[in-house]
């Protein structure tokens, strides 16, 4: 599937589609890079900052001096003279209560930063490319009630002139709900800034970009969280506010045939821009899907490993009957027989007067005649054999 | 994902594609999307279509051409299944297909199998798809059944789930 450049159709202020269409700029087939838009975010942002300094007299207009030591008391310096609360507290110091502070803030602090142009122009193409992706713009949180993404509406928009019809076609185009989300979020700061005229706090909504303005800035200015953009000149603040992709974009038709000159298409530079061709991406295919089935790849690899062999547990014979049988077929007879035997003993009655009989009965010649007699005995071993006619002796002996 | 060999030799074609793909849009949404919701639970999504409410590629609703989705109908008995259309990708408004199936559970369980499994639309998903429906349904049908459903606890949150989700 190569970069395909699909027509994207045009919608009317009612919200129908028009019969015309665009094609696709190229500027919407750029890599979507996030680390360069965070980057660029990040220090784009710095350069709206004001200076902000601590006094360079606070704290040190005092003739303080330490008292050294010897005196009981810690060696900071020391306010001079007599007759007031203040004399004798400590001064100067970062610890001191009415001294300066650690590393007094300085005017001169590096407040702006400077982009390179190449980055700057890569975030803001990864931008217009990331709003052109539905998914990205409905994750961010745009609702799904726009009729297609990218949204391009008809020239019409920009000669708008009343809030009350900018409000209108807002609602026929999809667009409102997001407007809607702007006024829920309304609420006010955290911090100091409440006190600093920076009272409320809302979300973005959907931006307008345009090329020419007969008053649509005038129309739209005042819907909270719609921003206004002309095409010649767009902010990465506003297409990614946050560093975060995939603001809903609602461009006009002639902004949108404009991107093609701004931005260049990858066979063709930039007209409107020096010396600017769009970024080339690092994969030029980046279907993994598709990339693992393909011919080329699937015919070097080798065949896939479904069962793999993992460590055997080594288990115990003498605990596991499974693998002692295995080893000696014989050992589960020898199990099964001592087994009986134990069952048999148990089954008769043991009373006092059965075991006496029992043991009566036990005699030696018995228990002799038992062992030469059957086969199937188990196999005793010789130190068995020798305590066995040891013990046969002993007793014959005494 | 698991490489399978494949019979007829597909050749990629040659030339520079569609940059946004599943795999790009996933590593942009991954960490970074108003849907997520990172708990001390786990990571989980509310994103429309997400079988199981899980942060995952797989699972994703969004990214992918092909998603199947089931809801709750809203204040009824049922369930509505949606499959996305790979035309309408673009279209939020056209994109996705949506069935009500409000017939008895047996026969909405086989309209969601037979659906995926007869045109081969997201196999992957077939388990996760039935037993949510499953799981709605079972909801519904608990909602109706219990007196006093709209008391306590568990019961009182499935309803709740039956009723208000989608």
């Amino acid at each position: 599937m190569a970069a395909s450049r699909p027509l994207v159709s045009v919608y009317d202020e009612k919200g129908q589609s028009t019969g015309r269409s665009v094609v696709l700029p190229a500027v919407f087939r750029a890599p979507i890079r996030t680390d360069i838009v965070s980057f660029v975010h990040d220090q784009m942002r710095r350069n709206k900052r004001q200076a902000h300094a601590v006094s360079s007299k606070a704290g040190e207009q005092t003739s303080a001096e330490s008292w050294g030591t010897g005196r009981a008391v810690a060696r900071i310096p020391r306010v001079r003279g007599g007759g007031t609360h203040r004399s004798g507290q400590g001064a100067f110091g970062n610890m001191c209560r009415g001294g300066r502070m650690y590393a007094p803030l300085k005017v001169w602090r590096k407040w702006h930063r400077k982009i390179n142009l190449k980055q700057r122009r890569y975030a803001l193409v990864s931008a217009i490319a990331a709003s052109g992706v539905p998914s990205l713009v409905l994750a961010r949180g745009t609702i799904e009630t726009v009729p297609e993404i990218p949204l391009v509406v008809s020239d019409k928009f920009q000669d708008l002139k009343k809030t009350k019809e900018a409000v209108a076609v807002l609602r026929k185009v999809g667009a409102w709900s997001d407007i809607l989300k702007v006024y829920a979020s309304k609420h006010t700061r955290a911090g100091k800034g409440k006190m600093r005229n920076r009272r409320t706090v809302m979300k973005r909504g959907p931006v307008i970009i345009y090329d020419k303005d007969n008053g649509v800035k005038n129309a739209f200015r005042n819907i909270p969280g719609v921003s206004l953009l002309n095409v010649e000149r767009l902010n990465l603040l506003r297409l990614a506010p946050g560093g975060h992709l995939g603001r809903f974009l609602i461009w006009t038709e002639s902004a949108f045939k404009k991107l093609d000159a701004l931005y260049g298409t990858w066979s063709k530079k930039s007209q409107l821009k020096v010396d600017f061709n769009l970024p080339q991406p690092m994969m030029t295919n980046s279907d993994l899907g598709r990339l693992l089935k393909a011919f080329e790849i699937q015919s070097v690899l080798r065949a896939p490993i479904k069962r793999q062999a993992r460590r055997k547990v080594k288990k115990n014979p003498l605990k596991n009957i499974g693998l002692m049988s295995r080893l000696n077929p014989y050992a589960g007879v020898q199990k099964r027989q001592t087994l009986l035997t134990q069952l048999k003993g148990r089954r008769t009655g043991k009373t006092i007067e059965s075991k006496v009989a029992a043991r009566k009965a036990r005699t030696h010649a018995s228990v002799k005649a038992r062992r030469l007699s059957s086969v199937n005995l188990v196999k005793i071993t010789k130190k068995q054999n020798a305590v066995a006619t040891k013990k046969a002796t002993t007793t014959k002996s005494s | 994902s698991i490489a399978f060999l494949v019979t007829r030799r597909q050749k990629m074609p040659k030339g520079r594609f569609d940059q946004a793909s599943s795999n790009v849009q996933w590593m942009v949404i991954r960490n970074n999307s108003s849907f997520l919701r990172k708990r001390k639970l786990g990571t989980f999504t509310t994103e429309p279509n997400n079988l199981r409410n899980r942060n995952t590629f797989r699972l994703n609703g969004l990214i992918h051409p092909k998603v199947v989705g089931v809801e709750a109908v809203k204040d009824g008995k049922g369930v509505v299944f949606s499959t996305g259309s790979i035309k309408n990708i673009k279209k939020p408004t056209k994109r996705f297909h949506k069935v009500k199936l409000t017939k008895d559970p047996r026969r909405t369980l086989t309209t969601i199998r037979r659906t995926i499994r007869k045109q081969r639309y997201r196999k992957d998903l077939k388990m996760a798809a039935l037993r949510r429906a499953s799981a709605l349904l079972r909801g519904q049908r608990l909602a109706l059944t219990t007196p006093t459903a709209t008391t306590t606890g568990k019961r009182a949150g499935k309803a709740a789930a039956a009723t208000t989700s989608s």
